[in-house]
């Protein structure tokens, strides 16, 4: 036997092996357990550890939002001070109870139950703090963000089943940085279990609060779906930065803001080029533009939209975010103080509809009692620049005007004949009496109408479309305007369909696109997309007027109506109810420049809680009591849907 | 040549150390298998699969099983080497909702449910059985692995029914919820027995889907007296409406009217010198809990209170402001 050789072999053989535990040893943490017994003991030292941190709460009355099951059970949160502060997931309170309170294990088979109050919430991380008076809690450790490893042991932790004993779920860290830097991903199994209880390492620090959390949506019961997945999310805290401070001083912390929108529509390849930005919003105080491009935040350099928003997320409202822009091939650098709100965008209107026939701006009509018609303004005037930008085309202009501000005077300069004409004008908020005035836009020739059925492969709802017989590709006639009707949910007789709207739509020269729901009782949420995808079918077959589409519906249909339109802003520039119920809130909606969506509310008195939430949020709303003239006001609102 | 074995010996130790966890998992998991069993019935219900697991519990081919609609026909056993008998439905205890089957079958190997031991949280635990019934002929059930979650006693639903078996589980940190899989073994890494795994059910209150393991101990007595030939079905006798049950008029307190449908249960009024006054009940007092069990609404402690018949005692907790008061009252006190 060749003793050397054996040598070699086993020393090599002992270098692999020794690597490989190196390598184990160094993938997971404190306090770096060696074999499967020294993990069985840390795991149990650190779940005994933590589960001193974690309380049961629970709840009594409270709402049971329509169509929703909300669960009543105990749920679990963790104690972060010594007197009795705990943070839970926002979800578990969502039902807004009467009475909330903590359950404490007291001696043998008791339990002590002590009265809770919300103190604040953590709207960013969608957690509540909740406070009890009680002395000599254990508040948990948080675990050093910089240390956390992918692929390390992870721990979730709650106390929703039992008061006393906690109930576990093992995995791994699946991710760092995910929901724009605001969580850690596990494959633990996360749920109602253990929403509100820590996330811990093996060394019994928690590496952030568990809650149900999503990439696209801020909505506290988003990401409630993903349960027991395979994909959970812990929120991380900072208990060092002065926002948890503030938190756990009673004040309520939100994401910070800085009020901009960029260009271009896909946040992974655009570069953060701002295209609107009020002069009142956290970047316009700082300093920052239309036109400004984002190239560095924070310390890390921004390429496109979506490296913006990761530098962006974790931060709280008040927060200085230092950025460096470019303007013109300069460099400059700005510090914004981030907002936790920004007011919303309102609208800022003339009073002006542009001609549909000339490709350069021209003004065609002046509506009455408007900013413009008591201007200097004139029918036929050539708009050539916003106060100081230039602007060659219709699109220049509704770019320019979106970023005016409303009751702030501003200057147009027109071209009439061949004199150039500076006009002042204070554009208003939302022209009060367009409903009653319809304004005379010069119509077209009529034509005859005919009815067509649009396929959406997606869905197997019916699509019935009304729009012109023959359509003359030469003919300098402006493009039509479209009108979405969402009936009733059910089938509904294509003629008597098509009698409804021929006069309509040859009047207004409008296309009027009929869906139908996949549900004879019902509209689901899933239909939404279909009308959808109808339009864009529509589009392919007869181009339409894109800033004079809406959509539209009585009751039920009004309802869909509003859901379709909010779920496809970039779509519909108008949404009308009629006799419907109008939503009295919704979450993380607003109204946007980049966006426009106009609404009509027509019949329903009972609606002036939802009219209320959306002016609040910025919404230009035309309103009436009674709903019986309501093609015709639809057919005016849609009209000028396109005003300035 | 010390030098070398010293150096064979750090490197076989070192070598067993870190297979020895591994090895003794798979050791377990190569044990139980042979005792697991593939139920498969004939028919089933439209829509609904006919298959279970099961597990051999007597060397003479006695088989506990969940008890479900697969083994309202004929149903077939396969056991872990491939070998297909007809079985017979020897009894079932429809409260802890199993069965136990015989195969004509002798010699078998066996898990022995009197060695079950009581792990606790965070055990790491093995589940064995057939979920979506992949397993056929002699594939081996899949292996899924996991810890103890929790133990807490099930409250659970199947559609809108309250299972009836409410007592110890094992919340398991494995997804065993799955068709098929009822009646799998649940055992330790060791392959020490733990529970067999429960049918298919979400819990009452959050409507999550549930992944738990019935304990052994709670289990072998009732398998036993079927396997002996006693007590062969088990009628289901869990509680119901008392023929005279209580209610708050009869107590002498009056809750808030029922606006919401999860209406807190605020007492708005106590009848003077009536059972509810003397036992120091007031006015907006929150009822939050009867006999120990949660009122979240109105609702609730109607329910709770029929369960409570007017010859026994019950006890209420309530909340005033932020202080929590359990008081125990009786009808008969007050004559």
């Amino acid at each position: 036997m060749n003793i050397r050789i054996l040598k070699i072999t086993i020393l090599a053989l002992l270098c692999v092996w020794f690597c490989q535990y190196k390598h184990d040893a160094q993938a997971s943490e404190f306090p770096n357990p060696t074999s499967q017994d020294e993990v069985g003991i840390a795991t149990e030292a650190a779940i005994k550890s933590a589960s001193s941190s974690v309380v049961q709460i629970d709840t009594i009355g409270g709402l049971t939002p329509k169509g929703q099951t909300r669960s009543t059970a105990p749920f679990s949160g963790t104690v972060v001070s010594e007197d009795g502060l705990i943070l839970t997931a926002s979800y578990n309170l969502l039902h807004d109870p009467a009475s909330i309170f903590v359950k404490l294990p007291g001696e043998g088979e008791k339990m002590e139950r002590v009265a809770a109050e919300i103190v604040g919430t953590d709207s960013s991380r969608n957690l509540t703090l909740l406070k009890i008076e009680q002395s000599d809690m254990v508040p948990i450790r948080f675990a050093d963000p910089e240390k956390i490893r992918v692929g390390q042991r992870s721990i979730a932790i709650g106390k929703s089943i039992s008061v006393g004993d906690a109930n576990v779920s093992f995995g791994i860290v699946s991710a760092k940085g995910r929901i724009w830097n605001r969580a850690t991903q596990t494959d633990a199994k996360i749920s109602r279990q253990n929403y509100g209880g820590p996330l811990i390492n093996l060394g019994g620090e928690a590496i952030g609060i568990l809650a149900p959390m999503q990439h696209s949506s801020s909505e506290i019961a988003a990401g409630s779906q993903w349960y027991d997945s395979g994909i959970g999310f812990a929120a991380s805290v900072d208990p060092k930065s002065d926002s948890f401070k503030q938190l756990l001083g009673g004040e309520s912390i939100r994401a910070g803001l800085i009020g901009v929108s960029f260009e271009g529509q896909d946040q992974n390849a655009d570069p953060a080029k701002i295209s609107f930005c009020l002069p009142t919003s956290p970047a316009g105080k700082a300093g920052l533009k239309v036109g400004d491009t984002i190239v560095e935040a924070g310390g890390q350099k921004i390429v496109r939209q979506g490296q913006f928003k990761h530098v962006i997320g974790p931060l709280y409202e008040k927060e200085i975010l230092r950025v460096k822009v470019e303007r013109d091939d300069e460099s400059l650098d700005f510090e914004i103080e981030l907002a936790g709100e920004i007011d919303p965008y309102l609208e800022p209107e003339f009073g002006i509809l542009l001609s549909l026939s000339e490709e350069l701006p021209t003004v065609d009509v002046i509506l009455e009692d408007s900013p413009a018609s008591e201007s200097d303004l004139q029918t036929g005037d050539q708009i050539t620049k916003v106060n100081e930008s230039e602007v060659a085309r219709i699109e220049n202009v509704r770019q320019a005007t979106s970023q005016l501000v409303v009751g702030q005077e501003c200057r147009l300069t027109v071209k009439r004949g061949d004199e150039s004409i500076e006009v002042k004008i204070t554009p208003r908020r939302q022209l009060a009496n367009l409903m009653l005035k319809t304004p005379g836009r010069a119509q077209a020739e009529q034509r005859e109408f005919e009815s067509i059925e649009i396929n959406v492969a997606e869905g197997s709802n019916k699509c019935v479309a009304i729009v012109p017989k023959k359509v003359d590709e030469e003919s300098d006639r402006p493009k039509p305007a479209v009108l979405v009707w969402v009936p009733s949910p059910g089938p509904w007789d294509k003629k008597v369909m098509f009698e409804k709207f021929e006069s309509f739509c040859s009047s207004r020269d409008a296309i009027v696109l009929v869906p139908e729901s996949v549900d004879p009782e019902k509209w689901l949420p899933d239909d939404a997309s279909v009308i959808a995808k109808a339009v864009e079918r529509l589009e392919q077959r007869f181009p339409f007027d894109k800033n004079r589409i809406a959509i539209a519906g009585k009751g039920p249909g009004g309802e869909m109506a509003m859901l379709t339109a909010f779920s496809n802003r970039k779509t519909f520039k108008g949404v009308a109810v009629i006799d419907g119920e109008l939503p009295t809130s919704v979450p993380n909606v607003q109204s946007l420049p980049s966006t426009r969506l106009h609404m009509l509310v027509l019949g329903r008195e009972e609606n002036e809680e939802g009219i209320q939430f959306f002016r609040d949020k910025g919404f230009s709303i035309f309103e009436e009591t009674g709903s019986d003239r309501a093609l015709g006001r639809l057919s005016g609102w849609l009209e000028t849907l396109d005003r300035l | 040549m010390y030098w070398t074995i010293r150096f064979v010996t750090l490197f076989v130790v070192a070598v067993l150390l870190s297979f020895a966890s591994a090895s003794a998992q798979s050791d377990a998991v190569k044990s139980v298998l042979p005792t697991t069993v593939k139920i498969v019935g004939s028919g089933g219900l439209r829509g609904l699969e006919a298959y279970q697991s099961g597990i051999i519990v007597s060397s003479e081919g006695h088989i506990l099983t969940a008890w479900s609609y697969v083994l309202d026909s004929e149903s077939t056993v396969t056991t872990n080497d491939g070998e297909r008998f007809e079985c017979k439905l020897l009894g079932y205890n429809a409260k802890l909702e199993i069965a136990i089957l015989k195969i004509d079958a002798q010699d078998l190997p066996k898990v022995d449910l009197a060695s079950a031991i009581d792990p606790s949280v965070g055990t790491s635990i093995i589940a064995l059985c057939n979920c979506y019934g992949v397993a056929t002929g002699d594939e081996p059930v899949s292996v899924q692995r996991g810890v103890v979650a929790a133990k807490t006693k099930l409250a659970a639903k199947r559609g809108s029914w309250q299972t009836p078996y409410s007592d110890d589980v094992f919340i398991l940190d494995a997804i065993t919820s799955n068709p098929g899989s009822a009646g799998g073994i649940v055992c330790d890494t060791k392959g020490r027995p733990v529970g067999l795994i429960g049918k298919e059910s979400r819990d009452a209150r959050t409507g999550l889907w549930l992944s738990y393991a019935i304990p052994f101990s709670k289990l072998s007595e009732s398998a036993n007296r079927i396997i002996d030939g006693k007590n062969l079905q088990e009628k289901n006798t869990t509680s119901r409406r008392t023929a005279e049950p209580l209610e708050p008029a009869l107590l002498g307190f009056a809750l808030v009217p029922e606006v919401l449908n999860r209406t807190p249960p605020y007492i708005e009024l106590v009848t003077e010198k009536s059972v509810a006054d003397k036992a120091g009940l007031m006015a907006d007092d929150l009822i939050i809990e009867i006999n120990g069990l949660p009122t979240a609404s109105c609702r609730d402690v109607a329910k709770r209170l029929g369960q409570v018949d007017r010859d026994s005692p019950v006890a209420i907790t309530i909340q005033r402001g932020s202080e929590f008061l359990s008081v125990t009252m009786s009808l008969l006190e007050q004559n």
